[in-house]
């Protein structure tokens, strides 16, 4: 059977309907009455309602009292408290849903301005003013209370606060700030910037999320993201390429795997971008957010810069091919494959000549012995590459990308590191990403300056 | 008693009457009293190309119309759903855009589709957007 009107076969097999349909399906999601989501359903088979254990899903009262006076740090104070099923993180049951882990839904939900959850358990409502289920329906949570970061809906109530210009952006920027003053922020950063950092990071939060998100075609991977990504590109005057911002592309660079992960089966986006392996990312603009990066420190340096950007694009959104010519200084290193048991990582040295075969079978036993061979960490994205066999020792480069300290100090070092590339002579690809502290950190910073300038071109 | 200690009592199916009554509170509560969402999706008069008439009764067939025949300022409602492995349920093809204009009925619909129908017309909304209709 050959379906015509779906919007998945538009964007198959009629390319030119693309923009068109596009625009309609933001519209017919951002307009409508309310969104009805068939949030716990696998497929059309299960419908929107279930029996339920109401006993279970009773909250119960209870009592805390604390046995002895000392104190104990984050504890509750003695007291009446009520706990229920989804009293704590409606949020983290609502995003772990069989349908909020597609992500073709996460624009439909960014979309909809008000969505009805019909849930296994319990019926939830969300809108810009109120997150809430049935059990607690008189004590809805706003949801810009809701710590900004934490879950896939962050970057939408980021964005409807900024837009609304009400008064819970007061208190977003407020709460920002507040954050940054907590570690030593100077009150330097305009209140256009600080929203614009904001967006970023509310972004960098959607993107860990919809990065590990199933898609049933793995090349919708930007197709599929288009709705949230012009919203957000708009919002803050920047255009996504290749899944990075343009504005912020050096930076943005700088994600890195969660999990040791694997291309896709096609090709579908450059080495430099995160769309570039199945599985979930670690975005940069989420790495503003840990907290042992000082405040002052949360906009890093760049320490390279973009010449041009060459990007082919079809009409439907996926990348036809994407390369970018880089002004850098790179960093030759020796990479020894021997990836420990979180299966991502590897270990690399500047020191010249190669480190022996057997050295690397000691690499993946032990860290120490790594790191007293002058070894430092990186993150390999594709392990599974032939060119790691049999804890191959490879020459590689380090590219330097950001630094992160105040007045030209280097408290860390983010990067890439590339390989030339075997399909396009002459080109480099990413294999993986190093960050870099203290010893390390200042040792490439060196080597960096002692590095000439070049000019390279990623695929 | 403290506010934060009280809870609603649910019932044994999410269906039930008094489980879509919470959604329905919630709805009127939003049109009525959130600033913020009038401000950010106010009421509007657009309609998709094509929609999904439900009308209001629960015998009656659906149909697929254009949004030329569609009563103006008719609110609709949208879906959000997976298609799962292998959707085996009916879709606007060339072959069934004839039969779902003169109107079909709703158990020809996946269970979804047949669920998010009822809760349309119990919400009195007339028209529903299907991304697969």
């Amino acid at each position: 059977m050959q379906s015509l009107i779906t919007r998945r076969c538009i964007f198959q097999d009629d390319p030119h309907d693309w923009a068109t349909e596009a625009q309609s399906m933001r519209e017919v999601y951002s307009k409508a009455e309310f969104c009805i989501a068939a949030t716990s359903a696998e497929s059309g088979d299960d419908g929107l309602f279930y029996n339920r254990d109401v006993d279970q899903l009773t909250p119960v009262t209870v009592e805390l009292t604390h046995s002895n006076t000392e104190d104990l740090y984050d504890w509750p104070n003695p007291g009446t408290y009520l706990f229920g099923f989804h009293s704590l993180n409606l949020w983290h049951f609502v995003d772990g849903s069989p349908l909020n882990r597609r992500a073709w839904v996460a624009q439909e939900r960014f979309l909809s301005p008000r969505i009805l959850h019909f849930m296994r358990e319990l019926l939830v409502w969300e809108c810009n003013t109120s997150y809430t289920h049935e059990n607690y329906a008189k004590t809805s949570v706003d949801p810009a209370t809701i710590n900004l970061y934490i879950d896939a809906s962050a970057l939408k109530r980021v964005i409807n606060s900024i837009r609304w210009q009400g008064p819970d952006i007061g208190s977003i920027l407020h709460s920002e700030l507040l954050r940054g003053t907590m570690f030593g922020r100077q009150p330097s950063d305009n209140t256009e910037q600080l929203t614009q950092n904001t967006i970023y990071q509310g972004w960098g939060q959607f993107l860990c999320s919809y990065s590990e998100y199933s898609l049933t075609k793995e090349s919708d991977v930007f197709v599929a993201l288009n709705g949230v990504a012009d919203e957000v590109g708009h919002m803050m005057s920047d255009r996504l390429v290749a899944g990075l911002w343009e504005g912020r592309f050096i930076e943005d660079m700088c994600w890195r795997p969660i999990m040791g992960s694997g291309r896709p089966t096609v090709w579908r986006a450059p080495s430099w971008s995160w769309a570039s392996i199945k599985g979930s990312v670690y975005s940069a603009a989420k790495t503003r957010q840990l907290s042992w990066i000082r405040a002052e420190d949360r906009c890093p340096y760049n320490m390279a810069a973009v010449v041009e950007l060459d990007i082919t694009t079809k009409p439907s959104g996926e990348l036809e091919q994407a390369s970018v010519l880089l002004e850098c200084r790179t960093i030759p290193v020796n990479v020894c494959s021997a990836f420990d048991s979180s299966g991502s990582n590897a270990w690399c040295t500047m020191t010249k000549g190669r480190w022996p075969p057997s050295m690397a079978e000691t690499f993946a036993e032990s860290k120490p012995c790594a790191v007293a061979h002058g070894g430092f960490r990186i993150m390999i994205e594709d392990y599974n590459a032939p060119r790691y066999h049999n804890h191959k020792v490879i020459e590689a480069q380090l590219l330097v990308l950001v630094r992160r300290g105040a007045s030209g100090e280097t408290k860390s070092l983010e990067g890439i590191c590339i390989v030339e590339s075997t399909n396009h002579p002459g080109a480099f690809e990413r294999i993986g990403y190093f960050d870099l502290h203290k010893e390390n950190a200042i040792s490439v910073r060196a080597a960096y300056e002692q590095a000439r300038v070049q000019t390279i071109l990623l695929v | 008693m403290r506010p934060d200690l009280h809870y609603q009592h649910i019932t044994a199916n999410t269906g039930d009457a008094k489980a879509l009554s919470f959604l329905a509170g919630q709805l009127e509560a939003c049109r009525r009293m959130h600033w913020k969402c009038q401000h950010l999706a106010p009421y509007n008069d657009f309609l998709p190309t094509r929609v999904i008439y439900v009308g209001s009764a629960e015998d009656e067939v659906i149909r697929l119309c254009d949004k030329t025949e569609a009563s103006t300022e008719a609110a609709y409602t949208v879906l959000s759903h997976c298609w799962g492995k292998q959707p085996h349920h009916l879709m606007l093809t060339k072959s069934t855009a004839d039969m779902l204009r003169k109107g079909i009925p709703c158990s020809r619909l996946s269970k979804t589709f047949q669920d998010a129908v009822t809760i349309t017309r119990k919400f009195q909304k007339q028209y529903i957007w299907i991304d697969s209709l």
